[in-house]
């Protein structure tokens, strides 16, 4: 299988050469055939890729400790499932796992648009082809899965502990079905400016991709905060890790991105906008993986660095040069189709929703590279830490939470004061009512005060705007339940987007609850003793030790109350796993977790001393379930987004900005 | 046995990728593949007048109820309209055959059909009209009306029904939803 | 329409400020100084009572646990080493001969007194002599 796998990807790399030429060339010179083999050529990158990934998990799951990947990353204990996740757990794999992601998107995409676009899609698969030379170029010749160690080890190394875990095998595969994602769109903008195809079908036939792209890194990144939440045992989810931000910075630019493309489909306009951001998106998933594939920056989650940087770098660099030399030299062919009439229309609303998220990539861009651009300008390394993001992120996103309440509601173009009293009074009502109540209650933290308030105000308006469809559907006599399921299954985007805004709405209360109100204490106990806090109290009933296969593990036994009922036992433990010398890591701080809907009890076992004492810390931390159950809601809005069918999707041309005079319709 | 293995993918890539040479199009003259070029171009302004002609009912559509001045409602609609018609020329010099002259004649045409094109259409877009309306017309303006003949929703200040276009009388107006 | 342009450039302008003067205070106010452990040494006495970063090797055999959860060590990187006083969470892979990267003051006691601590695996996490040898030896620290 290795030979196949090794074959296989050199093939994959010679035939994505060939699709990019023959595709430019098909296109340049009018040659259908060479179009139509570039295709194909896709198609079979995709297949060879497929076979590739194959073998590496068929040496992966069989232990071939004859490769260097395979000696690197498993270990003859470790189970299936995690010798399959061990693809991704080291460089190579993840590369192969970019390449075949990456190729699968090219192989739909090509299936997708058989008949379609013509004169666009040749260029968009030249595009697609040629990140994947890159990739497959990489992953040949610099870092190969399939490279053989001298003399076949005898016992893997296994896989890091902290791996071993269910999120931590789909958290990676998810944010990398987002990075790669974003190529797709990157491509067609791309497609559009190489051949001048620069009307409404890249953004027509990219727009789901770019919802999908953004949905994957969404779920990408709150696995990943759930994965540190139970993991890292420090009793936070996100610390504002450049590996984190890695990912983050993507998402901000996608965001904006999913938003402006709207005012594109609607209005014609921000042509050059949505141009300038999917390339800037691309370029932050590129450099996302960069950051954290070659460990340039230090990050507690850079787990490997290697000679890929350089690589990389100048990879980045030509996307970037060559990119933006292709949309200067069509800048002329971007311009709007129509201007911006007032301040307070929807149009407006989104353009500074989009300023927001890009001035948030940036503030989020800019802390991350600080240590390097300082240490180049001044000698001195210089580092921002999360009380940096914190300061510039928390108000922009506060600002963006209000915005996401007023965009939907406001008219397009030119918005009346009739139309703001009308659509906004029971919202703000509502808003108010929130920010008083609290205040009452005593809370003064102006930050969590004005984050509830408008998160009360998005979700009246959401509500309003459900409440109206579903009354306009049933006054017809359709019973409210069918009128419901019926008024989100006739404008899927509408409504699917108003659902993920619930979601983030959910996200931003259980953010702002624990990071605002969280409690922690921390004591070293002896047999018998109590811990209180928030209403739990801990009583330490001693220290257990026990022994499985895979490791040694130490118990601290507490009994659990709230508010003096029993919720039974809490046992934080401190594991050392059983590997002799040939493991880098081998303790695991496990933490006792019991999580409810109002907050989470997180305990951890700190040391234990030879006397049977035990430091614990425990943290009281409110609604951090709210912020997993959010995302649920965000995930299933953007699937009932992207779910296909419907009329809209056959149309030819976008409805742009249709208000029916005579009928009073309106598509918005 | 590896070696034949890779070597049976290798061919089986090749053979696919160099399919589309060996089984050319039998058609004569022109590229099957790539479509003639005007008729792309023809498309794409026509996506653009379409923009256009829906920014014009747009704008008509504001002046009724009353959001944009007079003013401001002439300059924006004659701009939009010269623009379209300009498109209309455009599209027309391509296509052969047509005539040369389309002026502001054609684009009233165009606007008077794009009017009348909702008008028979099926029922969705007659609740998204009045989810529209339930926006513009707050409740808080007092009861809804609603047309006695066919039950569907109006404003205020309608004089016929949208829907079935029965004249509503303010004494026939119900501002109970009807059962 | 004039008049509304402006609007938009002085909206875009606000944001555009708004944004830098978040940026310019978040940097001024939460910066560190990222030092190795020998920039430190040479920094001194200029040093005392500022906040700084440091990395290093944790120093074999110096990790000393106190009853409450504090911990003792040193820290060196071939130019000396400094002690650390630190109470807090200790990440799982912290131990003889790691990565460690501390914040905090450097006291004129001469004790580093941290209040946060990352580890991070040695390079030869993706070397292969491990492999075939169980012993410390790895192909260098990584330097950033």
């Amino acid at each position: 299988m290795v030979e196949t796998g090794k074959i296989s990807l050199f093939l994959a790399f010679a035939v994505s050469i060939y699709v990019v030429c023959a595709s430019v060339y098909g296109a340049r010179a009018g040659k259908g055939d060479f179009v139509k083999s570039a295709r194909n050529g896709m198609l079979a990158v995709c297949f060879l890729l497929i076979i590739a990934t194959g073998a590496l998990i068929h040496s992966l799951v069989n232990l071939d400790f004859s490769l260097k990947y395979v000696a690197l990353n498993t270990s003859t204990d470790l189970p299936v499932i995690y010798r399959i996740t061990s693809l991704w757990a080291g460089q190579a794999g993840s590369l192969l796992l970019w390449a075949l992601i990456l190729s699968v998107y090219s192989a739909l995409v090509v299936l997708d648009t058989r008949t379609r676009s013509r004169l666009l899609m040749p260029y968009v698969v030249a595009v697609l082809a040629a990140i994947t030379v890159f990739f497959t170029y990489l992953i040949c010749f610099v870092e190969n899965p399939f490279q053989a160690l001298p003399v076949a080890a005898v016992e893997g190394r296994g896989l890091n502990p902290i791996l071993q875990n269910a999120y931590m095998a789909i958290h990676p595969v998810t944010l990398y079905l987002g990075y790669v994602g974003v190529s797709v769109p990157f491509a067609f903008g791309m497609g559009a400016l190489l051949s001048g195809q620069l009307g409404d079908e890249w953004i027509k036939y990219s727009r789901k991709w770019t919802l999908f792209a953004w949905t994957f890194l969404s779920v990408g990144l709150l696995l990943g905060a759930r994965w540190a939440y139970l993991e890292l045992g420090w009793g936070g989810y996100w610390a504002w890790d450049p590996v984190e931000n890695a990912a983050f910075m993507p998402w901000l630019a996608a965001t904006a991105f999913v938003h402006s493309v709207m005012i594109q489909e609607k209005k014609g306009m921000l042509k050059k906008w949505n141009m300038a951001l999917i390339i800037l998106t691309f370029f932050l998933a590129v450099f996302g993986t960069f950051i954290t594939r070659s460990g340039v920056i230090s990050s507690v989650h850079s787990f490997a660095q290697s000679d890929i940087g350089p690589l990389f770098l100048g990879f980045i660099a030509f996307i970037l040069l060559f990119s933006f030399a292709m949309f200067l030299y069509r800048i002329r062919d971007l311009e709007s189709e129509n201007r911006f009439d007032s301040i307070l229309s929807r149009e407006s609303a989104f353009i500074f929703n989009n300023l927001l998220f890009l001035g948030a990539a940036f503030a989020v861009f800019l802390g991350t590279v600080f240590p390097i651009m300082s240490e180049a300008l001044t000698g001195n390394k210089i580092l921002v830490g999360s009380p940096y993001f914190n300061r510039v992120n928390v108000p922009i996103a506060l600002v963006l939470i209000f915005l996401m309440g007023v965009g939907p509601l406001i008219s397009w173009r030119k918005a009346s004061r009739e139309n703001l009293m009308k659509n906004f009074l029971v919202p703000v009502i509502t808003g108010a009512v929130t920010a008083g109540v609290l205040i009452a209650l005593g809370v003064r933290e102006v930050y969590a005060i004005l984050s509830y308030a408008f998160c009360a105000f998005v979700t009246a308006t959401v509500f309003t705007e459900f409440f109206r469809g579903v009354a306009v559907r049933s006054g017809r006599g359709e019973n409210p339940a069918l009128a419901f399921v019926r008024l989100v299954s006739r404008n899927k985007r509408r409504y699917g987007g108003y659902i993920v805004h619930i979601g983030v709405v959910v996200i931003v209360i259980g953010i702002t609850s624990s990071s605002v109100f969280v409690t922690e204490k921390q004591a070293t106990l002896t047999k018998g003793q109590s811990l209180e806090l928030g209403g739990y109290t801990l009583t330490f009933q001693g220290i257990e030790q026990y022994t499985t296969d895979a490791k040694n593990a130490t118990v601290a036994k507490l009994e659990g109350y709230k508010n003096g009922k029993p919720i039974g036992p809490v046992s934080p433990e401190k594991n050392i796993y059983k590997y002799e010398g040939n493991r880098e890591i081998n303790q695991e701080t496990e933490v006792a977790l019991r999580s409810t809907f109002t907050d989470d009890l997180y305990v951890i076992l700190m040391s234990y001393g030879e006397d049977g004492t035990a430091t614990i810390r425990v943290m009281v931390n409110p609604m951090v379930s709210w912020i997993w159950s959010g995302g649920v809601v965000l995930l299933i809005g953007a699937i009932v987004t992207m779910w296909p069918g419907g009329r809209k999707e056959r149309e030819e041309v976008f409805v742009r900005y249709t208000l029916h005079d005579r009928d009073r319709t309106a598509k918005v | 046995m590896e070696t034949i293995l890779a070597l049976a993918i290798a061919l089986l890539a090749a053979l696919f990728i160099s399919m589309p040479f060996f089984f050319k199009s039998k058609t004569a003259g022109g590229d099957e593949y790539f479509p003639d070029p005007r008729a792309e171009k023809t498309k794409e302004l026509g996506s653009r007048k379409d923009s256009l002609l829906t920014a014009i009912k747009d704008i008509e559509f504001d002046y009724g109820l009353g959001k944009l001045t007079r003013e401001d409602y002439e300059e924006l609609h004659g701009k939009y309209r010269m623009e379209a018609a300009g498109l209309l020329k455009e599209i027309d010099s391509l296509g052969a055959g047509a005539s040369a002259d389309g002026g502001s004649e054609d684009i009233e045409r165009e606007i008077r059909a794009e009017r009348g094109k909702f008008v028979s259409s099926y029922d969705d877009e007659e609740f998204e009209k009045e989810i529209l309306r339930a926006r513009e017309v707050s409740w808080n303006d007092g009861p809804e009306r609603f047309c006695t003949k066919c039950g569907s929703g109006c404003a205020q200040d309608d004089l016929y029904c949208s829907k079935c276009g029965a004249k509503l009388n303010q004494t026939e107006i119900q501002n109970a939803r009807p059962l | 329409m004039l008049k509304g342009k402006l609007k938009f450039i002085i909206a875009i302008a606000v944001i555009a400020l708004a944004v830098s003067y978040l940026v310019y205070g978040g940097v001024k106010d939460t910066m560190v100084y990222y030092l190795t452990v020998k920039e430190l040494k040479s920094k001194v006495p200029s040093v005392y009572g500022e906040r700084i970063r440091v990395s290093g090797k944790v120093v074999p055999g110096s990790i000393k646990h106190g009853p409450d959860g504090s911990l003792e060590f040193s820290l060196s990187d071939g130019g000396g080493d400094i002690d650390v006083a630190y109470s807090g969470i200790v990440p799982d892979i912290f131990k003889d001969d790691v990565e460690a990267v501390v914040e905090g003051q450097y006291g004129s006691d001469n004790v580093f007194a941290a209040d946060v601590l990352l580890a991070k695996c040695p390079t030869k996490y993706e070397s292969t002599e491990a492999l075939y040898n169980s012993g410390t030896e790895g192909k260098g620290v990584k330097t950033y």
